[in-house]
C-alpha cells in the first residue's frame, strides 16, 4: 500500500520531534521525574497526528514509546521498566496517546467531510443555477458548467432530434471517434442508455450519464476524464437529473409558445376569412341584385332608374376591384413580398391621386402651405387614404375630410367624418374608449389588431391601412370625434427643406415588409411567425433616405 | 300593397333594394342599424322585415329575438357571411327564411311573398284547428291529415311532424327547433332521425310530398310556395 504524502510528512515530523526532545532532555534526565519526560514526548505524537493522521499517529506513538521507556525510565538503556511507579507512567502515557490520536483523527475527519460537502453543495448549487434561469443557450450552458465544475478535458451534451441523437451543445476538443462510438452505441434508442460510469482507467474514457425524467430517456451527457470519485460521479448524476428536467421544462415551454402562436395566427386567419368574405359578397349582393332586376321579365322602369342601376352596379364593380387589390396586397405583406420603396413625396399629388382612384367622392380636402415633402412610398400611402375615405365614406357620404397639417416630425394625414353612427361602431370595434389608438400592429401574433378587423365594414381595407402605415414606422389612431364621427390619423416623416431633396431619388429603400423576421422586429414573441396581413412595424427613418 | 321594413347597412343594396321593391308596388321603409329597425318595428309594424344579419351595431341575430318577443312579423334574413352557423341562429331565434348573399330580386321577391302569405294566414287565426297548404289538409283538433280529400294514413310521430310544420308553414324550421318540438327537450342534434321521417312523409303524401323542403345543413320547410328553390341557395 502506498504511503500517502501526508502520512510519511507525520511521521517525519513525529520522529524528529521524538530525537530532538530526547536529545534536549538526556543530560538533564537525572533531574526530572519520569512523568515530566512522558508529558514532554506527548507533544511529538500529537504533531505526528495533527500533521498525518492516524498512521503517523501510532508511528509516533511508537517511537515515543520506545525513546520514552529506554531514555528515561530507569534502568536506562534497556526496555525493562524497573519501578512499578514507572509501569503505571508508562501505562499513562501509552493510553492518554492513543486516545489522543483517536479524537484528533475523528475530529480531521469530520472537518474533511464537512470541507467536502460544503464543495459539493456548492458545486451543485453552481450547477442547478445555470439551469435555472430561462436561455435559449440552455444546452451550451450545461456542458460549460459541468466542464468547469468537473475539470473535464470535454463534455458533449447529445439530444435526439428528428429521430437520431445529435450533438446539440460541447465544450472542449471531442474526439470525434469517441463521439460517433457514443452516437453509435445509443442509436436511437434512449431506453439502451443506461448511466454508464467506467471505473477509473484511461483519462479519455469518458463517463455517460443519461438524463432520464420520469423514465423517459431525454439525452446524453458526455464528460472526459470520468469523475474520479464516488462522490463526483454522485454529483454528476445529479446534476444530470436536473439538466433533463430542465430540457424538458423548456421543450414543453417551447411547444406551449409554439402552439400559442399557431392559434393566434389561426384566429387572424378566421378572422381574414370572415372579413373577406363579408367584404366580398357586399358589393356583389348589389350588383347582382341590380342586374337581376334590370334582367327582370316585363320589367318596367323608367330610363333614369335603369341607368341608376347600371351606374349602382359599375360603382359596386369598382369597389370589387379595389377589394381583390387589398386583397392581393394581404397576401404580398404576408408572404414578404411587398417591398416599401420610400421616396420623397408631394402630399398633395398623394392625396390628388387617391381621390381620383375613389371617382372625385365629395370630399373635403384641406392641405396647409407649409406641408414639406414626406419620406413615403407613393403607392402606400395612396392605399392607404383610398381605403380611410372609402371607409370614411360610408358611414357619412357627405361629411368626409381629409387634411394634412406639419407635425413636429413630420406631416400628420388625418381622414375625417361625422357620421352619426360611426363613433359607436369605431369605438365597438377599437374596442376602447376616445383617443385611443390601433395598436399600430407590431406582429403580436395579429391577436391586438383584431378589433381593427372586426366584423365592421371595410374591416379589409382597414387592416391593409394599418399595415401599410407601420410598415412605415408610424401608427395609425382613432380619435372619438366626442360622438360626431371619428377621425383617423397618421404621421409621415418630412423630408429637410434645406437638404438635397433629390438625394431621396434612385436610392429607394428596399426595406421588405414582411411577416417572418425582419429588421426592426421588436423582441416581441410571434415576430417569426407570418400572421396574416399584418405586417411588424419597420421605421423608415431618415437614414434609409 | 304591403308595407317593407329593410334593415340593411350598405347604402347601394338599399338603393338597388328601393328601387326593385317600389316596382312592385311594395310601400318601403328603410333604416341602416339595428336599433332604428326595432324602434321602426314597435312604432308602425310593417307586414314583412328584411333585415341583414351583419348591422354595424347590433348582431342580426340579437335583432331576430328581440323583435320575437312582441312581434309575429315575418322576418326574412339576408346573411352575408356564407355562414350556414349564423343563418341556423337567426332561424332558431325566430326568423322564418333567409337569403343568402348576392341574390336575384326574383329570389327575394318570391321569398317575400311566401311570407306575406304566411304571415296573412299567422294573424288572420294564431292557433287554428286545422291548417290548408295546397292540396294537403291538417286537421289539428282531430289529429288527421288528407291529401286532395284522402286521408293519409301516419304513425303519431309522423304526424307530430307534419303538424309543427304545417303549424309553421312557411317558416324554415331548423333540425334543432323541430326535434325539440317533436321529439322533446332531452333531443337536438339527431338531424338523421329527421332524415328518416321526413323521407317516409314525403312517400305517404304523394303529389304533396314536394312541398316538404329540405334546406340542406339548415332544417325543412313546408311551403306551397311554387318558385321557391330548395336549399334556396344562388350557388
Amino acid at each position: 500500500m502506498a504511503i500517502s504524502r501526508r502520512t510519511a510528512l507525520g511521521v517525519a515530523v513525529a520522529v524528529a520531534l521524538v530525537v530532538m526532545l530526547s536529545a534536549g532532555m538526556i543530560p538533564v534526565r537525572g533531574h526530572l521525574s519520569v512523568a515530566t519526560a512522558g508529558l514532554v514526548l506527548v507533544v511529538p505524537v500529537v504533531a505526528g497526528v495533527v500533521v498525518g493522521g492516524l498512521t503517523a499517529g501510532i508511528v509516533a506513538v511508537v517511537a515515543g514509546f520506545v525513546a520514552y521507556d529506554v531514555l528515561f525510565i530507569p534502568p536506562y538503556g534497556t526496555l525493562a521498566v524497573g519501578r512499578v511507579q514507572n509501569w503505571a507512567a508508562l501505562a499513562v502515557y501509552v493510553i492518554v496517546l492513543v486516545l489522543v490520536a483517536a479524537v484528533v483523527t475523528d475530529q480531521r475527519r469530520a472537518r474533511d467531510a464537512a470541507t467536502r460537502r460544503e464543495r459539493e453543495a456548492r458545486r451543485l448549487f453552481e450547477l442547478s443555477e445555470a439551469l435555472v434561469a430561462d436561455s435559449p443557450h440552455l444546452a451550451q450552458r450545461v456542458v460549460d458548467t459541468v466542464a468547469r465544475t468537473f475539470e473535464a478535458r470535454w463534455v458533449a451534451l447529445m439530444l435526439p432530434e428528428q429521430g437520431d441523437l445529435a450533438t446539440v451543445a460541447q465544450s472542449g476538443e471531442v474526439p470525434p471517434h469517441r463521439l460517433a462510438s457514443l452516437l453509435g452505441t445509443a442509436g436511437t434508442d434512449l431506453g439502451l442508455a443506461v448511466p454508464l460510469l467506467p471505473a477509473v482507467g484511461s483519462p479519455e474514457t469518458p463517463a455517460v450519464v443519461a438524463l432520464v425524467t420520469e423514465e423517459n430517456p431525454v439525452g446524453l451527457l458526455a464528460v472526459a476524464p470520468a469523475p474520479g470519485n464516488e462522490h463526483d460521479r454522485q454529483l454528476l448524476a445529479t446534476f444530470a437529473n436536473q439538466a433533463a428536467l430542465a430540457i424538458t421544462r423548456a421543450d414543453l415551454r417551447e411547444a406551449a409558445v409554439r402552439a400559442e402562436r399557431l392559434e393566434a395566427a389561426e384566429e387572424t386567419r378566421q378572422i381574414l376569412l370572415r372579413t373577406v368574405s363579408h367584404d366580398l359578397r357586399t358589393p356583389l349582393a348589389t350588383i347582382k341584385a341590380s342586374l337581376s332586376e334590370l334582367l327582370e321579365p316585363g320589367s318596367e322602369l323608367a330610363e333614369p332608374t335603369r341607368r341608376l342601376l347600371l351606374g349602382l352596379a359599375e360603382e359596386q364593380a369598382d369597389r370589387l376591384d379595389r377589394l381583390v387589390a387589398n386583397l392581393l396586397d394581404v397576401t404580398r405583406v404576408e408572404a414578404g413580398s411587398l417591398a416599401v420603396r420610400t421616396d420623397a413625396a408631394a402630399v398633395d399629388e398623394i392625396v390628388d391621386e387617391a381621390m381620383a382612384t375613389l371617382g372625385r367622392p365629395p370630399v373635403t380636402v384641406d392641405i396647409a402651405a407649409d406641408v414639406p415633402l414626406v419620406q413615403a412610398d407613393h403607392t402606400l400611402i395612396c392605399h392607404v387614404l383610398v381605403n380611410l375615405v372609402d371607409n370614411a365614406l360610408r358611414y357619412s357620404p357627405d361629411h368626409v375630410e381629409v387634411s394634412a397639417v406639419r407635425a413636429d416630425t413630420g406631416v400628420e394625414l388625418a381622414v375625417t367624418d361625422h357620421g352619426p353612427g360611426l363613433a359607436a361602431d369605431q369605438r365597438a370595434r377599437v374596442g376602447a374608449g376616445p383617443g385611443s389608438g390601433i395598436d399600430p400592429v407590431h406582429g403580436t401574433g395579429g391577436r391586438g389588431t383584431s378589433p381593427v378587423w372586426g366584423q365592421g365594414h371595410g374591416g379589409l381595407g382597414l387592416a391593409i391601412a394599418n399595415a401599410f402605415v407601420a410598415a412605415h414606422g408610424s401608427r395609425l389612431t382613432v380619435t372619438d370625434n366626442a360622438g360626431h364621427g371619428s377621425r383617423l390619423a397618421f404621421t409621415l416623416a418630412g423630408v429637410p427643406m434645406h437638404g438635397d431633396v433629390d438625394r431621396g431619388h434612385g436610392s429607394a429603400a428596399g426595406t421588405r415588409v414582411s411577416g417572418a423576421s425582419g429588421p426592426g422586429v421588436g423582441p416581441t414573441v410571434g415576430a417569426d411567425i407570418p400572421v396574416g396581413p399584418v405586417g411588424p412595424d419597420i421605421p423608415v427613418g431618415a437614414e434609409t433616405a | 300593397m304591403a308595407h317593407l321594413l329593410v334593415v340593411d347597412d350598405d347604402p347601394a343594396l338599399l338603393t338597388v333594394l328601393q328601387i326593385a321593391l317600389s316596382a312592385r308596388g311594395d310601400q318601403l321603409t328603410v333604416v341602416r342599424t339595428g336599433r332604428e329597425a326595432i324602434d321602426r318595428l314597435a312604432l308602425s309594424p310593417p307586414d314583412a322585415v328584411v333585415l341583414d344579419l351583419g348591422l354595424p351595431d347590433l348582431d342580426g341575430v340579437d335583432v331576430c329575438r328581440r323583435v320575437r318577443q312582441w312581434s309575429d312579423v315575418p322576418v326574412i334574413v339576408l346573411s352575408a357571411d356564407g355562414d350556414e352557423q349564423r343563418k341556423v341562429a337567426a332561424l332558431d331565434a325566430g326568423a322564418d327564411d333567409y337569403v343568402t348573399k348576392p341574390f336575384g330580386m326574383a329570389e327575394l321577391q318570391a321569398r317575400l311573398r311566401a311570407a306575406l302569405r304566411h304571415g296573412a294566414r299567422r294573424r288572420g287565426d294564431p292557433d287554428p284547428a286545422s291548417v290548408e297548404i295546397g292540396p294537403l289538409h291538417v286537421d289539428l283538433a282531430h289529429h288527421t291529415v288528407s291529401v286532395d280529400g284522402r286521408v293519409v294514413d301516419l304513425t303519431a310521430r309522423e304526424y307530430d311532424l307534419l303538424a309543427y310544420l304545417a303549424r309553421h308553414a312557411g317558416k324554415v324550421c331548423t333540425h334543432h327547433l323541430i326535434l325539440q318540438a317533436v321529439w322533446g327537450a332531452g333531443y337536438g342534434t339527431e338531424s338523421n332521425y329527421l332524415r328518416v321521417y321526413t323521407h317516409r312523409l314525403r312517400q305517404k303524401l304523394g303529389s304533396a310530398g314536394t312541398m316538404l323542403r329540405t334546406h340542406p345543413g339548415v332544417g325543412y320547410q313546408l311551403t306551397d310556395d311554387p318558385d321557391r328553390v330548395p336549399g334556396g341557395q344562388a350557388r
